[in-house]
């Protein structure tokens, strides 16, 4: 079980791997490394833990992530947590683990605008898929 | 004439899949681009295509299985 709220930024990517590599890791590897250079970007570090998914940091999860191939053609993404109230998640049990999530802002205790967040998002994106 | 479908590569260090769903029964009849199985692995969902036309003859896994790369996953007719 995961759950979405407003503060978080999803995304969801439909890609045709054939044009990439018909490799699900690589794909994986790639969307993670979206996520981390932005992160990178407001001084955080996220990690990858060997048996979870997900970007970590410390033993907080920060993005969740989850997905689909259907024909080579990816579906679902991840959920980057900016400025969600964390609260919520004490009412599941996200990914069926019991972790305590965190999010940019809980961890720079800044306001962060959430359409900075979604441009650095592509220009990562841009840089990880296409090497521009 | 009888053909396998097996799971295919999936990438680099991928080794196996658990099913979470098959799409058919047997006596049904498909084409070549229907999914026919549905696995995860490393939290990907993805499907596998029937590969080729014909009517299902034999569903060789369940639900909940684990299968290797190369496993058969039924056979189509």
């Amino acid at each position: 079980m995961t759950l979405h709220n407003p503060g978080q930024v999803v995304v969801y990517p439909i890609l045709d791997l054939r044009h990439w590599k018909k490799d699900i890791r690589f794909y994986l590897e790639k969307l993670e490394q979206v996520a981390i250079d932005l992160l990178k970007d407001f001084d955080i570090v996220a990690n990858r833990l060997s048996d979870k998914r997900g970007l970590w940091v410390g033993q907080k999860k920060i993005v969740s992530i989850g997905i689909g191939i259907k024909k080579w053609i990816t579906f679902h993404g991840m959920s980057i947590n900016v400025n969600n109230d964390l609260k919520l998640f004490s009412l599941i049990n996200p990914c069926g683990l019991n972790i305590e999530m965190t999010s940019i802002q809980a961890l720079t205790s800044q306001d962060i605008n959430l359409s900075t967040v979604k441009q650095r998002i592509q220009k990562r994106f841009e840089k990880n898929f296409l090497g521009e | 004439m009888a053909y396998f479908v097996v799971l295919p590569e999936l990438g680099d260090d991928i080794k196996e899949a658990v099913v979470v769903g098959v799409c058919v029964q047997e006596g049904d009849s498909v084409n070549a681009d229907d999914d026919v199985v549905e696995l995860v692995t490393d939290k990907a969902v993805f499907n596998v295509p029937a590969g080729y036309s014909g009517i299902i003859k034999s569903i060789l896994v369940e639900e909940g299985q684990e299968v290797k790369i190369g496993d058969p996953l039924l056979i189509i007719e």
